[in-house]
């Protein structure tokens, strides 16, 4: 999707939030927090990498915090954080889809033996999950709790009970953001900047 | 498995509209009757199919019976309560990958 736009994508990030969001201290204060307020004149990795963190951010993680909280029956969270052991751009970081590359076993053979855990409990899970069995406990709106794949530490495979983003290895800047805002027009900026706005 | 419609959101039928009236114009259809393009459309090889559509943005529409209304994180927070999955759907499983955004890089 964004192959041909890599190139100055920070600046033109800048550009095109300066026109979707008028609110203009919000606008300064999302560019400070994701690293995007002085423009990359090297055009680096991390740069592009800034821009793509809160692209996660508003589109998959506020997302999946806010429909699971919002959810009026029972909701069932995960994060999953393997990372990817296969050589590419994304090695070393759960990437889009490795959760299903896991779920299905298929590639256990290329897994570590921690790793392969991970994968027999995701797929263990999914299967409670899918019968009608608890596989993990609920998350409870305003006070967290997910499972965590490829966990920090001994323990690969952790339920996680707290309402602080960074313990699921997750960013809260666009929940603060949004305080001052919403994430209705913090999504307007992302979605103005993928039309070419 | 991260992705939800609000990170690709339906988009207004004006919209669907200019893009299929954009496609029906590559495969050369724009004069034709709407039987004729249905029938067109019908016998078109895929490899015409996917030139006609190439760079296009295929999207799920508001067409107001399926998607009945834009998706936005009020809506998709159930304050509402107009989705009619809230009745029958006795549980959720969710998440996300670390870096699900990767999708939109591949380079």
């Amino acid at each position: 999707m964004l192959h041909e736009r890599l190139l100055r994508m920070d600046k033109a990030f800048i550009s095109s939030a300066e026109r979707s969001l008028n609110d203009s201290t919000t606008r300064q204060k999302l560019l400070n927090e994701y690293g995007i307020a002085t423009p990359d004149s090297e055009s680096s990795d991390t740069a592009v990498e800034n821009v793509l963190h809160f692209a996660h951010d508003i589109g998959f993680y506020a997302p999946l915090i806010s429909i699971a909280s919002g959810w009026p029956n029972k909701s069932y969270v995960f994060h999953f954080n393997e990372p990817n052991p296969w050589e590419g751009r994304f090695k070393g970081v759960a990437g889009h889809v490795l959760d299903v590359a896991f779920l299905y076993q298929n590639y256990n053979q290329f897994l570590d033996e921690s790793q392969q855990g991970s994968a027999k409990a995701f797929g263990e899970h999914f299967i409670d999950f899918v019968n009608g069995s608890e596989p993990f406990p609920t998350y409870i709106s305003g006070e967290g709790g997910a499972m965590v794949y490829g966990a920090a530490g001994d323990v690969r495979q952790k339920f996680v009970k707290s309402n602080k983003s960074e313990d699921y290895k997750r960013r809260s800047t666009i929940f603060r953001l949004a305080e001052k805002s919403s994430l209705d027009k913090l999504s307007g900026v992302w979605d103005a900047f993928m039309g070419g706005q | 498995m991260g992705g939800s419609p609000l990170l690709v959101k339906p988009v207004p039928p004006p919209f669907a509209e200019s893009i299929y009236a954009a496609v029906v114009g590559k495969l050369g259809l724009a004069e034709k009757a709407p039987e004729e393009r249905i029938q067109a459309l019908k016998n078109a090889t895929i490899e015409d199919l996917l030139s006609a559509t190439a760079q296009l943005p295929l999207l799920p529409s508001v067409d107001g019976e399926l998607i009945t209304a834009p998706a936005t994180f009020s809506r998709w927070s159930f304050q509402d309560k107009t989705l009619p999955g809230t009745e029958w759907c006795e549980s959720i499983m969710i998440g996300d990958c670390e870096m699900d955004v990767s999708i939109a890089r591949s380079q």
